[in-house]
């Protein structure tokens, strides 16, 4: 990368807006259409967050009752924001990195609006009744084919355009990252749908393969996709090479070799074969080395730089969402753990892991990419730091709430009331309850963070974003000339500095 | 690290795990021997069968979400005591013990053993055995006990005591499944499964064929069948030990 320390030449800058632009429509369409699944699936979580404590809660027999409403919250979230985002990043990242504008917007535009009307249409299967009932795989079975499909038309390009890079022959981690992430989706997916939805497979081992594939695509399409994004967006900002980079390649390579192991022990105490179950425990909880090897790697990068933590929102988000990932390799070693098990299995400890995947970890690395992205590519800058600042804590708060109430505290009190055999069933529903209110309002907290964030991105799409030449930071101080530095033509004031 | 070696890597560190922990061990588990009804050499092997309409009824569960909810495992009991929980694990009385973990065979003849993400609610593993449980309890068939059940979770008329004393269901957080189930003219006699619930005149609330077919499936959850196998927890010759003591 020549960004670390000199400052950039004019042909670089010229080069850096033309791969801006060429991607502005392809990025500005996932982010915002992404947003906009992480809305829905946020009110979705929320009505099904009500159901748990207030089952008749806007009418009982819907098509929002709980079990449809639940798991079209999770797949939203995965399939809707998650992955939207993921492409975002990915094809706007790789470009960059590899120094090449892309010449196929068009493509990835169709293939995305493909990808939303599967997600659309397996929301509709969900909530209309067509579930399949195996989690994270909910849709309706014609649903993958179109999804993976629309995934192989935009996946195809990032690894054309890394193949194509021009420069030094030595690429940067987050390419890697990024690369190993496209070929381990497909892969995953193709796995767990074809033995799942297709092959005659035994009965349990659909069900092990299901919580393999749960487990696969955190470690091995999110996590890859969020460090990538964590280690560019902090070198960038602090304008730093990575503090170590024999670290970040060991990572990489800890995770690629343990990651692919763990996940069945989302089934263990099934009768499937013993060395499945303890091999999924195992290496989940192993797995919390590569996690801890990159997060340590970017928080050392960004050591010393509190007033730029302090002022930058993507930064800001990035090194939040990076504490996530510490705590997520920490939970994984927690709730995999044999002597946990037999509390956390059945209780909601598996939900509040999925949320910190999801959220605490990959979105808030996501919305840091994303605070980075869009001004580039829409050449205007956010509207306003209030408005960052609310999306930011209300994130922070919310999943903080559901760290502590759905995962630790309610999910090992929930497992003790249920090992409880001789006290009747309601102690354990009973005991549940106040976390289940809990969680209902850690995910308005966060609805509500995302609501602006979502009005923030849309006006942002529209191009309605300040033109200045200076970013929004999340600074207090007023200066003469207003919170954001000199107004005007961002073209000319860039023209001025070149 | 070059492109080529880097392929190489990723497809030997996924290509390695994939082929240990799905490929191969779902060929072996797709193999596996038929149980047989007891230990002696010659006796005879447990032949499943399993319908079209439990297989619908199965649907049905997984497309409502009640896998979210409730599980269909016992596990063994170095992973938890559910095995001691009155009527999870199988029959427990004075004259039999019919309680055991989980089989590979219990699942044979479903498509996806629904083995179920959280215990929001209990399991159900046994389900069928409490139904008739209840239903004898209550003067009603399992069936129409368990489509009462379906139809308004929180029904303390649906649970009696062990002395005939109604118990508090008022906490239970189980969805209503009430779009299976319509309000329909009384014709003739009525329906057997109609529910006991005050309507319009002349009319009676029916289930629809949603809520019969997945009574149908749940009702089937009966996963105690004596395996030579597994764990039995009776103590040797107890249903002859009982009668003695009579």
């Amino acid at each position: 990368m020549s960004t670390q320390s000199n400052a950039p030449t004019t042909e670089d800058i010229e080069l850096r807006s033309e791969i801006d632009r060429s991607l502005r429509h392809p990025v500005m369409f996932f982010f915002t259409s992404g947003a906009a699944w992480l809305a829905v699936s946020l009110v979705l979580g929320i009505i099904a967050s009500i159901k748990t404590h207030n089952p008749a809660f806007l009418g009982e027999g819907s098509f929002i009752q709980y079990g449809r409403a639940f798991p079209a919250h999770i797949n939203a979230l995965v399939y809707g924001w998650g992955a939207q985002a993921a492409f975002g990043v990915m094809i706007w990242l790789m470009a960059r990195l590899s120094r090449q504008p892309s010449r196929n917007a068009g493509t990835l535009l169709v293939a995305g609006h493909i990808w939303n009307l599967g997600v659309m249409l397996g929301i509709g299967g969900i909530l209309a009744g067509h579930g399949t009932g195996k989690h994270w795989m909910e849709f309706p079975t014609f649903v993958w084919p179109v999804l993976l499909a629309s995934y192989a038309a935009i996946a195809i390009w990032v690894v054309i355009s890394f193949r194509v890079r021009r420069g030094d022959d030595e690429a940067y981690i987050s390419q890697w990252y990024i690369l190993a992430a496209c070929i381990w989706f497909p892969w995953i997916y193709l796995t767990a749908n074809l033995y799942v939805n297709v092959f005659d497979v035994h009965p349990l081992m659909a069900a092990a393969i299901n919580g393999w594939f749960r487990q696969a695509l955190v470690l091995l399409f999110f996590v890859p996709i969020g460090i990538a994004s964590a280690y560019y967006i902090t070198a960038k900002i602090t304008a730093r090479a990575v503090y170590n980079y024999s670290y970040s390649a060991g990572g990489f390579w800890a995770l690629a070799i343990i990651a692919p192991w763990a996940g069945f022990h989302a089934v263990m105490g099934s009768p499937i074969p013993m060395f499945l179950q303890y091999t999924g425990a195992a290496a989940s909880m192993l797995a919390a080395v590569p996690l801890i090897f990159a997060g340590v790697n970017v928080l050392k990068t960004t050591s010393g730089q509190a007033e730029v933590l302090a002022n930058s929102p993507s930064l800001r988000f990035t090194v939040a969402g990076v504490f996530g990932l510490i705590a997520l390799a920490l939970l994984g070693v927690i709730l995999a753990h044999p002597d946990a098990i037999r509390y956390s299995q059945f209780s909601l400890a598996s939900y509040g892991y999925d949320v910190l995947a999801l959220y605490g970890f990959f979105s808030m690395c996501m919305f840091g990419a994303i605070y980075f992205i869009v001004p580039r590519v829409t050449r205007r800058e956010w509207i306003s730091r209030r408005l960052i600042r609310t999306h930011f804590w209300f994130s922070v708060y919310g999943v903080l709430l559901i760290l502590v109430f759905c995962t630790l505290l309610g999910a090992f009190q929930q497992g003790a009331a249920q090992e409880n055999f001789d006290q009747p069933w309601k102690q354990a529903v009973k005991s549940t309850f106040p976390y289940a209110v809990g969680i209902t309002f850690a995910w308005a907290a966060i609805l509500w963070a995302n609501i602006f964030f979502f009005i923030h991105l849309t006006l942002m799409w529209l191009r309605l974003g300040r033109r200045s030449s200076h970013p929004t930071l999340l600074r207090r101080d007023h200066s003469a000339l207003g919170p954001h530095g000199p107004e005007g033509d961002i073209d000319e004031l860039e023209g001025a500095q070149a | 690290m070059t492109f080529k070696y880097f392929l190489i890597g990723m497809f030997a560190s996924f290509g390695l795990a994939w082929l240990c922990m799905i490929a191969i061990p779902t060929a072996k588990m797709a193999s596996l021997p038929p149980v047989k009804m007891s230990g002696e050499e010659d006796a005879e092997y447990y032949q499943r069968k399993t319908t079209g309409r439990v297989l619908n009824g199965a649907q049905i569960y997984a497309a409502n979400g009640c896998y979210t909810c409730h599980s269909q495992l016992i596990r063994p009991t170095y992973l938890g005591s559910q095995i001691f929980r009155k009527d999870f694990a199988g029959i427990s009385n004075a004259d039999m013990d019919t309680r055991r973990e989980t089989h590979y065979d219990d699942y044979l003849g479903e498509k996806y053993a629904q083995i179920g993400l959280t215990r929001m609610g209990p399991d159900l593993s046994n389900y069928g055995h409490r139904a008739d449980a209840y239903g004898a309890k209550t003067g009603m068939s399992a069936e129409q006990w368990t489509i009462a059940h379906l139809y308004n979770p929180r029904n303390q008329k649906l649970q009696l005591g062990e002395q005939g004393e109604e118990i508090d269901m008022t906490w239970s957080n189980c969805p209503a499944q009430l779009q299976m189930f319509a309000e329909k003219d009384l014709v003739g006699q009525g329906d057997s499964l109609a529910l006991n619930i005050n309507t319009v005149a002349m009319t009676q609330v029916v289930p629809l064929e949603q809520a019969r077919v997945l009574t149908d499936y749940l009702l089937t959850l009966k996963r105690d069948s004596a395996l030579p196998e597994s764990m039995n927890n009776a103590p040797k010759n107890s249903g002859a030990a009982a009668a003695d003591a009579k």
